[in-house]
């Protein structure tokens, strides 16, 4: 639920202009693929969970490792089997099962999914939907992408509460109080997802309607009731961009 | 006062798929608006009132095809002349379901969204916004993600979107339904003491309309009844055949034998802590029902009234305190969510019944006849709404469960439907509660209403609750 993910706050980040929170967030995510090093790409890391700790909180900041947790156990799983060369470091009934070029590969792996998933993670907690949209504007996004953006950002948390309600109602008629197994809940998600896509579907014509009672078709030009309050932008911009070199700078010579 | 909308002869009805031919609906509706009239349209649900807001609204037959006859004019203006986007400033509409009309993530951008269609300057935006928070009271809302809102705060907060655009004529669909009686009350006064053009569709009437001056329509079979062409004695026989009112007092109310009770839900300092950023927390401390009971729960919108009643049937973790609920776990509550296409997904009638049960024919049929369900070879998606409703509540009845908890069940139902069900249910369930802003509701079933205020229970009412419920929203919509 993204649009939840945001969170009040006072931190300098909270108060940073969201153009400049966005050009960072790309930075960021460029970064991370960039063939850093190992030791590179965990001080960066590292940088991002401390600045996450500071804007966020310990425990909020932990949310994110959460939701990627499922990614890096698939990742511990299948990487090191790609990769038999360097030295054997775990060996079982003479099967090379991990070498220290496996290591390396899953270690660079996870840093490069979790940072990206924190990077973005800080983004959306200190950043409202509407300054993100304003941010995509600036950017000379055309207003109906935008639009679009924002319905798929107000849809989604509704679909997830349309889903849960729609589970919970499913439940209160399930006869059986055993503990479920996965492959049944699995096979249980069926109904619940069959009476989502009809919901989702039934909407779309409404949805239509309510946007065209609200002016959207009309020709004419749209004015705007958010701006960006930032008057401080130049020094934001200056302080950011010496910091992102630096980091880069950094990075590549390590 | 001048003639602002007219409609003449007006026809139509909604095209017609394979094995399923709809009926006429509309069959010659004649009405004429003039400015400043505030007119109520009491029907029976599926009889069209919803249908004709939407050709008003020039989106029927626009988006959903079908056989459109007659006239509507706007200030002599046929509405087809316009799209509906140009309807902006002159015809604006809150829909039935507030969900249907919401999309965007924060309540001021919501009410901006329209007045940024028009182009105003950003000043003026501001200031009809404001504008638009002050008279609704809705001023905490202002920068909540609307998603996150209760059903009445989006009806409201739907209400503040046209304030702000202005429209000539506003159109309202069930717009009480979800809204707490001092909240309506003080919304429809102030748009008859605005000499606001209003049309209000309603599947009830309900005692705030008693209170109001305004004229009356009823629409039945596909054509409008005028209150006043006809003598009060029929308009109320008419009301009645319709189920639009009933007088008369619940007959499968008995006073509870409080010799040795036995209670079927204990709260005892129960908390409750909403995930998210919202800054609004339950706590109750003492919450009871007996068995042989028919508790309400009443309170304002977002005062928590839902979320109490999904903690008794087990869907939400309480923070801590004491939840006790006699019976079978979490088998022991049957929840009927105001939408019931949450609780209905299987092809036929039949298939929906027989969930999870071995039900023989006969206990089938029996079901079928005793809830007015039409046979069980038909798909529920095709059934109307209130057979729909219906349905939903006989899956419980077979299910046998002791607890009925109905949160707002009675919207979209009309008044002899759900007495039936509360009958019918009454009689296998141990005790109910009923969740509803409709104190007429409330007072006709219950022997005791609970009235509970931002998360906390304020009162526990056990006599006179007609007199006492409305002196307290009268108080809370003076405070308004």
């Amino acid at each position: 639920m993204i649009t939840s993910t945001f969170i009040q706050g006072n931190s300098f980040l909270h108060k940073a202009d969201p153009r400049l929170k966005t050009s960072i967030l790309l930075c960021t995510v460029i970064l991370f693929f960039l063939p850093l090093s190992i030791t590179a790409m965990f001080i960066f890391f590292t940088g991002l969970v401390l600045i996450s700790i500071y804007s966020l909180g310990f425990f909020k900041t932990l949310l994110p490792f959460k939701m990627v947790l499922p990614i890096i156990i698939f990742v511990i799983i299948l990487t090191p089997p790609f990769f038999k060369d360097g030295a054997s470091i775990l060996i079982i009934k003479n099967i090379i099962i991990l070498t220290s070029e496996g290591l390396l590969h899953t270690i660079r792996l996870i840093l490069r999914v979790t940072g990206i998933t924190i990077s973005f993670y800080i983004f959306f907690s200190t950043t409202s939907i509407n300054n993100f949209i304003l941010a995509l504007e600036w950017f000379k996004l055309p207003y109906k992408a935008a639009l679009v953006i924002t319905i798929a950002l107000r849809y989604i948390p509704s679909m997830v509460i349309i889903y849960n309600n729609i589970q919970d109602a499913h439940k209160l008629r399930s006869s059986n109080t055993q503990k479920i197994y996965f492959w049944k809940k699995i096979n249980n998600m069926f109904p619940t997802l069959v009476s989502v896509l009809i919901h989702s579907i039934k909407s779309i014509p409404i949805l239509s309607m309510a946007l065209e009672l609200r002016g959207i078709g009309s020709a004419t030009k749209r004015s705007q009731f958010n701006i960006i309050k930032s008057n401080k932008m130049i020094l934001q911009i200056t302080i950011s961009g010496v910091i992102l070199l630096l980091v880069i700078l950094v990075a590549l010579l390590i | 006062m001048k003639e602002i909308l007219k409609i003449e002869n007006l026809k139509y009805k909604y095209p017609s798929y394979p094995n399923l031919d709809f009926p006429q609906l509309l069959n010659g509706i004649n009405l004429t608006i003039n400015t400043g009239d505030f007119i109520v349209i009491l029907g029976k649900p599926e009889t069209g009132k919803s249908t004709l807001l939407k050709i008003i609204l020039s989106l029927i037959p626009r988006y959903t095809k079908g056989i459109l006859s007659g006239k509507i004019e706007y200030k002599g203006i046929p509405v087809a002349n316009y799209n509906p986007y140009d309807l902006i400033e002159k015809i604006g509409a809150v829909f039935q379901n507030p969900d249907e009309q919401i999309f965007t993530t924060s309540c001021d951008t919501e009410i901006a969204f329209a007045l940024e269609s028009l182009g105003l300057n950003r000043e003026e935006m501001i200031r009809r916004v404001n504008k638009s928070f002050e008279v609704l009271k809705i001023e905490h809302l202002r920068n909540r993600n609307p998603a996150t809102l209760s059903g009445g705060e989006k009806k409201k907060l739907l209400m503040a979107c046209l304030y702000a655009a202005n429209p000539q004529i506003w159109l309202l669909d069930e717009i009480i339904d979800e809204l707490d009686p001092g909240s309506a009350l003080s919304i429809v006064q102030r748009l008859i003491a605005e000499k606001r053009t209003v049309i209000l569709f309603s599947s009830k009437m309900l005692n705030i309309f008693k209170d109001i001056s305004c004229n009356f329509f009823i629409l039945k079979n596909g054509i409008l009844l005028a209150a006043d062409k006809m003598k009060n004695s029929d308009f109320n026989m008419l009301m009645a055949d319709e189920g639009l009112v009933i007088d008369n007092k619940h007959e499968a109310l008995t006073p509870v034998q409080r010799l040795n009770p036995e209670r079927m839900v204990l709260i005892e300092n129960l908390k409750y802590k909403y995930p998210g950023n919202i800054d609004f927390n339950l706590h109750i401390d003492n919450f009871h029902i007996e068995k042989g009971e028919i508790v309400s729960l009443a309170g304002k919108n977002g005062s928590g009234k839902s979320t109490l009643g999904k903690l008794i049937a087990g869907l939400k973790e309480k923070e801590s305190g004491l939840l006790s609920v006699k019976g079978k776990n979490n088998l022991s509550c049957a929840y009927l969510f105001q939408n019931p296409d949450y609780q209905i997904f299987l092809p036929t009638v039949k298939d929906e019944l027989s969930f999870g049960l071995k039900l023989t024919d006969i206990e089938i049929e029996d079901t079928i006849s005793k809830f007015k369900l039409p046979n069980r070879d038909v798909p529920p998606s095709l059934m109307s709404y209130g057979a729909r409703k219906r349905l939903q509540a006989a899956v419980y009845y077979l299910m046998d469960r002791d607890i009925y908890i109905l949160d707002e069940a009675d919207a979209g139902l009309s008044l002899k439907d759900f007495d039936m069900l509360i009958n019918i249910l009454y009689k296998k369930a141990k005790s109910i509660l009923i969740i509803s802003h409709n104190l007429d509701l409330c007072t006709r079933y219950s022997n005791r209403v609970y009235l509970i205020d931002s998360g906390k229970i304020v009162k526990e009412i056990e006599t006179d609750l007609q007199n006492t419920l409305d002196t307290y929203f009268m108080t809370e919509s003076s405070n308004l």
